[in-house]
């Protein structure tokens, strides 16, 4: 039979160690091809040149907050285990080990979902259609912005209760 | 298993649903499954009413995860008592 902290361990490094190098070479590979990335959302205010250059803003500032997800959470697996080490798992009652699973089943369903955003097979999700606030008062479509901070919100919820699962798991097995 | 221990794993258990039950609708939410449509559109060309019900249902995100950690919180709290009794404030005075 396999030791479950054993393989809680194995889990919690390898995941890390995926997610940070996953997203060290997103962020890279974005920092250096900043121009040709294509664009999750598009401006479409209606003047060209300023469209461009908002949508590469908004954009980039996206890809940048994808790789901190991906690059956050390998940081909060991979560097648990030593905390992870210390605990013992008890048979009886709660057994933690559910805690850390749903922890990793969520970072690898988080994870495979912003590989696939990042790699342009899945198209972020649309909140606001239509062109937001873009007057002439206003020559901006606001609609992208929020549309891709929503989004990201929403994402880094999910990131959130992964990093509370693994937290509290920890907390747990540190009772005797 | 002694009563306390099983109650407040049953609080535990709560939390994590709780936390469970809050990623669930965000990954819907993410995937395009629920839309989320508290104010519904009005159909003018400056309608605020669909960023309004996404910014909402993202502020009642952070609501069902603030519960959630609130129980686990309490939960945690709750064994460790029963783990470590407290003292009793009111002794008797030595005479």
């Amino acid at each position: 039979m396999i030791d479950r902290k054993q393989f809680t361990l194995y889990l919690f490094k390898n995941i890390g160690i995926i997610n940070l190098i996953i997203g060290a070479s997103f962020f890279i590979f974005g920092i250096f091809n900043f121009g040709i990335l294509t664009p999750f959302y598009e401006a479409q205010s209606g003047d060209p040149e300023f469209d461009g250059t908002y949508t590469i803003i908004v954009n980039g500032g996206l890809w940048i907050g994808f790789c901190a997800i991906l690059m956050l959470s390998g940081h909060t697996f991979y560097f648990s285990i030593k905390n992870l080490e210390s605990i013992e798992v008890r048979k009886k009652g709660l057994d933690i080990t559910h805690f850390f699973l749903i922890a990793v089943i969520i970072n690898i369903g988080l994870m495979i979902y912003l590989l696939l955003l990042l790699m342009n097979i899945v198209k972020p999700l649309q909140f606001y259609p239509n062109v937001l606030f873009a007057g002439k008062e206003t020559p901006m479509d606001l609609s992208i912005i929020f549309n891709a901070l929503t989004f990201f919100l929403i994402l880094s919820i999910i990131f959130r209760i992964s990093e509370k699962f693994v937290k509290y798991g920890i907390q747990l097995g540190g009772i005797k | 298993m002694s009563k306390k221990k099983r109650k407040s794993d049953y609080i535990l258990f709560t939390g994590a649903i709780l936390l469970a039950i809050t990623a669930i609708f965000a990954i819907l939410i993410l995937i395009g499954v629920i839309k989320p449509n508290i104010f519904p559109p009005s159909g003018s060309l400056l309608d605020p009413n669909p960023l309004s019900s996404g910014l909402l249902t993202f502020l009642m995100l952070v609501i069902l995860l603030y519960v959630g950690s609130k129980v686990l919180d309490f939960g945690l709290k709750y064994r460790k008592e029963e783990a470590e009794p407290k003292e009793d404030k009111y002794q008797e005075p030595i005479k």
